[in-house]
């Protein structure tokens, strides 16, 4: 039977807070201080999930000693701000914070509990910010309210574009990097330099995060912005930010989320190529690309060909594009057995999934009930959620995207060792 | 001693939420269910937090996931729905539904949703989200409730040299083998457990607790208060102290315990005999290395965890772990001790001392850490190589622990002296 190590979760709506969100927007922006108007608790969840990725860049050698870390500070919301407002305990953590600090600038995020009580977190700040000479600047989500993780870093992205940035000139063949995705020393940034290198361009910012002020404020001056997404509920914000900027400031922006699999590549250099009037840069780079992509499918294909493979989905669409997946499987060339939709998804998401996979596969799709029989035969499993068969030798998908053929090849490279592995053996091999 | 302040910087602090500390209690009752009422986001922090120490946690921890809707009009229906759902496919011994706080600032009465479901076992509802503070508090509270709801049978009669072991918790790193390391010296000296609330007891077993002759609270942030509580309600007798770290610090405990409850000394001679050649067997192997590379010795020592945790391993980290400077112990739970402590040169809140440990960290090259992945990291950041670092608290993201071995009792003052001295040498060799 398939049963996904979680079988009580079925994700109906959201599923993270938008304090995180802007907690990552600006964590390592010189300067910055985060207050999150909330009890404290949620400031220790924040450090835990940043701990985690502090480990991981450890782990990949991506991890720079004494890189800014913004000091997070919490209002510290208790029983009683529900009666009599948090309004002034707010007004004295900043106080706090500017007078052990004394940052360049403070964003107050608000939590579920400061929008129950109604705390009007806007008018606090603005009069911080007049008290203390200093920006504050508020961000009009409420925890997991009103806007996710990505609202979070969106709006605090609009604020310091408002606050901060101001009309320059364009400077040539510059491009602003909109998102996260590891910051600046991670493989998937590196990946999109790789790509801007074809057509000249250079990323001399990466915003809202890993930006000082003197970068924020040449944001404007860019010619042109690329917004880092990795899945349709990212890009949808980073793109609102790209044409914030485009509006505030005249910065085009490419209209294309990060490059995804080998055709998505293709259609990010050629929209690339398009808008800048260089299409026989695209060429150079489709052609190398490819080779880079051919070099490796030879190698993977020879150990994964014979393989019967079962694709786990238990993530929704806003989540998951599967497309990528089908692609990586075609180059190496794998039998795909068949799909599983796992119970975590609502019935909604279940026919939203069932339709998008009609336009990529012709691989039969199977309830969870129904899928025991052909998980069973299975030589790999290519899985959305880890699978309690741990017989099983799965391949758990990242949850943002692989950029660009290095993305790919990475993934590509993994599920070639874990055909290699003995089938006894089973386990799981992350694909990030 | 004493915070400096109210706010601080969160990432130089170690807690949870109390979301996380009271399901903690009932996911160490076996079978029982729990259900977040509240969002996602706070459900799947407190539930990857529990899913390490109890991997099949998920399988019984649902959350009722209300939207905008839901925060405006009630949980009823999302709650309903979760709970119809646990009737149809389980029949746990008992049922925990934890308010996040957003959720408990709205005044659902969940009682009566739980009780309209017809549900077929106990229910226990709290508020337990942020407001009511971190893990300690909501351990506590979850602990306290779940006494109201099942209450245990009255004292009547008492059962000789058994004891119940209060302030246990899955929740605290390397705590199944602390527990089992626990239960193994005091059966070894004559003593029978009946029963360790919140951390593996069934309700029968907690139901029946107040047979037992003396409660001990092996961590006092989290199991003073139930002692107190069943001192009050029940005429339990309670011992309070540090847990057991180191051979000598073991051996004082258990003397402690038989003098309460007026054990012959002669029950602790199997305990006394294997203490002996543990202590021999370490020493040859110490001795043997210290010819090699020198005295086990650092210029400061920084012990940060929960408090009865720090306290312990401080003392035992004086007493008979390491020659050391001056030692430092950061109390993650903030719970700082009564009296001062004479093998501690300084003690930290940690919960509002923050920049005092960031200073005390930056200070602590080429020193002994007994502290969580957080301090070591932020020992990173900061570029400041100290000689060993041991992880002794949560969280932990750089070591796997697959082996039965503790961190409490002789088994557990083995393990450490191997742990400290093997780092030390590959500290001296890098």
């Amino acid at each position: 039977m398939v049963i996904s190590k979680r079988p009580v979760v079925t994700i109906k709506g959201g599923c993270s807070c938008s304090m995180p969100g802007v907690w990552r927007a600006v964590a390592h922006n010189e300067g910055a201080v985060v207050i999150y108007h909330s009890p404290k608790a949620c400031g220790h969840v924040t450090r835990e999930m940043n701990l985690g990725g502090y480990y991981r860049s450890v782990a990949r050698r991506e991890f720079v000693p004494r890189q800014y870390m913004a000091p997070l500070v919490v209002s510290g919301l208790k029983e009683e701000h529900s009666i009599f407002g948090g309004a002034e305990q707010l007004r004295q953590c900043i106080g706090y914070v500017v007078t052990r600090y004394k940052p360049a600038y403070i964003v107050i995020a608000n939590s579920c509990v400061a929008g129950v009580i109604g705390d009007d977190v806007q008018a606090v700040a603005y009069e911080a910010g007049q008290e203390w000479k200093i920006p504050v600047m508020s961000v009009p989500c409420s925890g997991f309210l009103d806007g996710e993780y990505y609202a979070g870093f969106y709006h605090t992205g609009r604020a310091l574009a408002d606050r901060f940035m101001f009309p320059r000139p364009a400077m040539e063949n510059t491009v602003t990097l909109l998102g996260d995705r590891g910051g600046p020393g991670g493989p998937d940034v590196q990946e999109m330099k790789g790509l801007l290198q074809y057509f000249g361009l250079k990323a001399h910012c990466h915003f809202p995060g890993y930006a000082s002020l003197e970068e924020i404020q040449r944001v404007p001056a860019s010619a042109l912005c690329v917004p880092l997404g990795g899945r349709a509920e990212a890009f949808s914000w980073m793109r609102r930010l790209a044409s914030d900027l485009e509006e505030m400031f005249g910065v085009p922006f490419l209209d294309h989320d990060c490059p995804v699999g080998w055709q998505g590549t293709k259609t990010w250099l050629k929209n690339m190529g398009k808008l800048l009037g260089r299409k026989s840069q695209v060429l150079l780079a489709e052609k190398e690309q490819e080779q880079r992509l051919r070099q490796q499918v030879v190698k993977s294909r020879a150990k994964i060909r014979a393989a019967r493979v079962v694709l786990c989905i238990g993530r929704p669409l806003l989540h998951f594009q599967p497309d990528w997946v089908f692609e990586l499987l075609a180059y190496t060339g794998v039998s795909l057995d068949g799909i599983i939709l796992l119970r975590g998804l609502t019935g909604q998401q279940r026919d939203a999934m069932r339709r998008e996979l009609q336009n990529n596969t012709e691989a039969p799709v199977f309830d969870q009930r129904e899928g025991a029989a052909v998980l069973e035969t299975a030589d790999l499993v290519v899985t959305t959620h880890e699978l309690a068969e741990d017989t099983k030798r799965q391949l758990f998908l990242p949850v943002l995207s692989p950029v660009g053929v290095g993305g790919l090849v990475l993934v590509m490279q993994k599920l070639a060792r874990l055909a290699e592995r003995p089938a006894r053996r089973g386990g799981i091999i992350y694909g990030w | 001693m004493g915070g400096e302040s109210q706010w601080g910087n969160v990432c130089a602090q170690v807690d949870t939420c109390a979301l996380t500390g009271a399901a903690a209690f009932f996911a160490g009752i076996p079978d029982a269910v729990i259900v977040a009422n509240g969002p996602l986001w706070c459900y799947f922090y407190a539930l990857r937090y529990l899913e390490k120490p109890c991997p099949k946690v998920g399988a019984r921890f649902y959350c009722s996931q209300p939207d905008n809707n839901a925060v405006v009009y009630g949980t009823e229906e999302c709650l309903s729905g979760i709970l119809q759902s646990i009737r149809r496919n389980s029949r746990p011994p008992v049922l925990l539904i934890e308010n996040s706080c957003a959720i408990g600032l709205i005044g659902d009465d969940i009682a009566g949703i739980a009780g309209r479901a017809d549900m077929p076992c106990p229910v226990v509802c709290i508020d337990s989200g942020g407001l009511t503070g971190g893990f300690w508090e909501g351990y506590r509270a979850a602990a306290r409730a779940y006494l109201d709801v099942m209450p245990p049978q009255r004292r009547s009669e008492v059962q000789p040299r058994t004891v119940n072991l209060l302030g246990c918790t899955i929740g605290y790193y390397n705590a199944a083998n602390d527990i089992r390391e626990l239960k193994r010296i005091l059966a070894l000296a004559g003593y029978q457990i009946l029963a360790c609330p919140g951390a593996g007891s069934g309700i029968e077993e907690i139901t029946t607790m107040t047979r037992a002759e003396l409660n001990i609270v092996v961590h006092e942030e989290l199991g003073l208060e139930i002692a107190q509580y069943l001192q009050q309600e029940y005429g339990m007798p309670y011992l309070s102290l540090p847990p057991p770290y180191g051979i000598e610090g073991s051996l004082d405990w258990l003397k402690a315990l038989g003098q309460m409850v007026r054990m012959d000394d002669r029950s602790l001679q199997a305990v006394q005999r294997e203490a002996g050649d543990l202590e021999r067997q370490m020493r040859t192997a110490v001795l043997e290395m210290q010819q090699i590379w020198g005295e086990l010795c650092f210029p400061r020592t920084l012990v940060a965890a929960p408090s009865s945790v720090a306290l312990g391993m401080a003392r035992a980290v004086r007493s008979e772990w390491a020659d050391t400077g001056p030692l430092t112990v950061v109390l993650h739970d903030g719970r700082l001790p009564h009296q001062p402590l004479d093998y501690i040169d300084m003690i930290l809140d940690g919960q509002s001392d923050s920049q005092a440990v960031e200073r005390q960290l930056t200070g602590l090259a080429g020193g002994l850490l007994l502290a969580s992945c957080n301090e070591k990291a932020i020992l990173r950041q900061q570029a400041a190589p100290v000689a060993v670092c041991q992880n002794i608290a949560l969280p932990v993201c750089d070591e796997v622990i697959l082996s039965d071995r503790p961190f409490m009792g002789l088994r557990g003052a083995c393990h450490m002296t191997e742990r400290l001295w093997n780092q030390y040498i590959d500290f001296c060799q890098r």
